[in-house]
């Protein structure tokens, strides 16, 4: 480098962005009247606890199919699901629930877990909490889903109480039916 | 190189500028990257450029021999330096770690930095610090080879804090953690021979650690008394849910000396610690072993999830604990 070089001065990219493909979501459900709803969680406390709540919240405004699950993430340090578990959820669910991203790990995994699930056209609620938003739109447009429909619940979900995840799951129930149904665009 | 975009400036100024404004740096200047430095490191390297060091599927972020070339440029470092800095980042991807857990290991809350130990004569030959301010500043390839690969961890792979990088709080050691041990004043064997490597040979040792906790014991000769206050602090930095008990013992010379003659060898030292650092076993508390009729257990499985290194100054008795986080115990390859 010399300091004295005439402009222009140049110099290289440092970053290692590969290029992606923009996916489509899976189609929305219609109604989750009827539909059997998978629940994947990983090894965050109150993971499963939270998507248990949830679907307790779902079943009071509708009449669900079968619940499938609660099934727990086998993969790489129990945050990603297998490629098997991944399979088997998108051919005996509707939609899936996928929670919980209360770190950096879990919330990029569960996104990863998530866009898989979309790929083989089942829609998928990633749940993380608010101060994870961030990784979650980040990792959303490097899986190539810009602006994937997610829900934040209020942080923090790993000392909630049983009372603590009813109101949290009640107080995001309309974020998880708008990117559940039928109007929600990607 | 061709698919590197290049990026014109007015000035070097306009363009230290330029990448404070593009988020290209880890908030200190950095050294502008021109095509003829990078050249130089590639050819240093003696690798294509194109190939690729890691690639994280995760996210669609990879690091390839030029990539990492322009990191260490902007780091500050000398083209010598590059081989240890594509050693390290091939063994974030190799046997031992791999891509995945690499991510989840910088994408965790508890907040590891990324330690590289560094064994061998390249580093008297890069003029490394091994003594006094072992974690300080002041030498260049100690500070410029830390900084490379977490300007490469933020750039090449996009672990940017806030997004993919959310620890809690941190530590400085992320800026750089860069520790060459002292094997000229050390009484054992250096850790790349322990771990299998020719004595004399260049190496790199990877792996994620919490910050460094100094144990000050300037009290006691005899290794009992040294290590008693360190098996205490061990049980103190392990004793929650989110902590795990594997930990680099970055142990003063003085230490060490004491230690070495009364006769004990590094592993006598690690056998010392497994069985004295013990604390109530708990459900919720990993990496503990059977606990005993008082239901204390080792904070670790094994002797050997003590890692010990010697490196600082001869001046005081001082070891330093680094908690090993979201990483294997290390993994030590050749530096070609």
């Amino acid at each position: 480098m010399t300091l004295l070089q005439e402009p222009p001065f140049i110099t290289l990219d440092p970053t290692g962005i590969k290029q992606v493909t923009v996916n489509s979501l899976a189609p929305r459900l219609a109604t989750f009247n009827g539909a059997r709803v998978g629940l994947l969680h990983n090894t965050k406390v109150n993971a499963r606890q939270f998507l248990e709540t949830m679907t307790e919240v779902l079943g009071e405004q509708f009449e669900l199919g079968e619940v499938v699950g609660p099934v727990l993430t086998a993969g790489e340090m129990r945050m990603l699901a297998t490629p098997d578990q991944i399979r088997d959820m998108a051919e005996r669910c509707d939609i899936v629930l996928v929670a919980i991203g209360d770190c950096g790990s879990c919330a990029g995994c569960s996104v990863v877990n998530a866009t898989e699930l979309e790929k083989l056209g089942v829609p998928a609620v990633v749940f993380a909490t608010e101060p994870f938003a961030r990784t979650v739109e980040s990792m959303s447009r490097r899986r190539g889903f810009p602006g994937y429909g997610h829900v934040l619940v209020e942080q923090p979900l790993s000392s909630a109480t049983a009372a603590d995840l009813r109101r949290k799951s009640e107080a995001v129930l309309r974020e998880v039916l708008a990117v559940s149904l039928g109007s929600h665009q990607n | 190189m061709s698919e590197t975009a290049k990026i014109e400036h007015t000035s070097v100024l306009d363009a230290i500028e330029d990448y404070f404004e593009r988020g290209w740096t880890d908030g200190l200047p950095v050294v502008p990257p021109t095509p003829e430095a990078v050249a130089q490191f590639v050819a240093r390297a003696g690798r294509d450029p194109d190939d690729v060091l890691i690639a994280i599927n995760e996210t669609n972020m990879q690091c390839t021999v030029e990539k990492a070339a322009i990191n260490a440029v902007m780091a500050g470092c000398k083209p010598e330096y590059f081989p240890i800095i594509v050693a390290a980042v091939e063994a974030w991807a190799g046997p031992g770690w791999g891509p995945t857990p690499f991510y989840l290991g910088n994408a965790t809350t508890g907040g590891p930095g990324q330690m590289l130990i560094i064994n061998g004569p390249q580093r008297l030959e890069l003029g490394m610090n091994c003594g006094i301010n072992i974690f300080g500043p002041g030498t260049r390839a100690n500070a410029t080879i830390g900084r490379a690969v977490r300007l490469i961890l933020i750039n090449a792979l996009g672990m940017l804090p806030g997004a993919f990088d959310m620890a809690i709080q941190g530590h400085p050691g992320k800026y750089s953690y860069c520790v060459p041990e002292d094997e000229e004043n050390s009484p054992w064997e250096p850790l790349h021979v322990e771990r299998g490597l020719p004595p004399g040979s260049n190496a790199v040792t990877v792996l994620g650690a919490r910050g460094p906790v100094m144990v000050d014991e300037r009290s006691h000769q005899d290794p009992e008394g040294i290590l008693a206050p360190i098996a205490r602090m061990l049980v103190a930095l392990h004793d929650n849910s989110y902590a795990s008990g594997p930990s680099v013992l970055v142990m003063g010379i003085e230490h060490a000396r004491f230690i070495a003659k009364a006769g004990w060898s590094k592993q006598q030292v690690k056998q010392h610690l497994f069985e004295q650092a013990r604390a109530k076993a708990h459900p919720d508390l990993r990496g503990r072993g059977t606990a005993d009729a008082d239901g204390l257990s080792s904070i670790v499985r094994s002797p050997d999830d003590f890692i010990i290194v010697v490196a600082g100054g001869s001046n005081g008795g001082m070891t330093s604990i680094c908690p090993i986080f979201v990483s294997p115990l290390g993994v030590t390859v050749p530096v070609a």
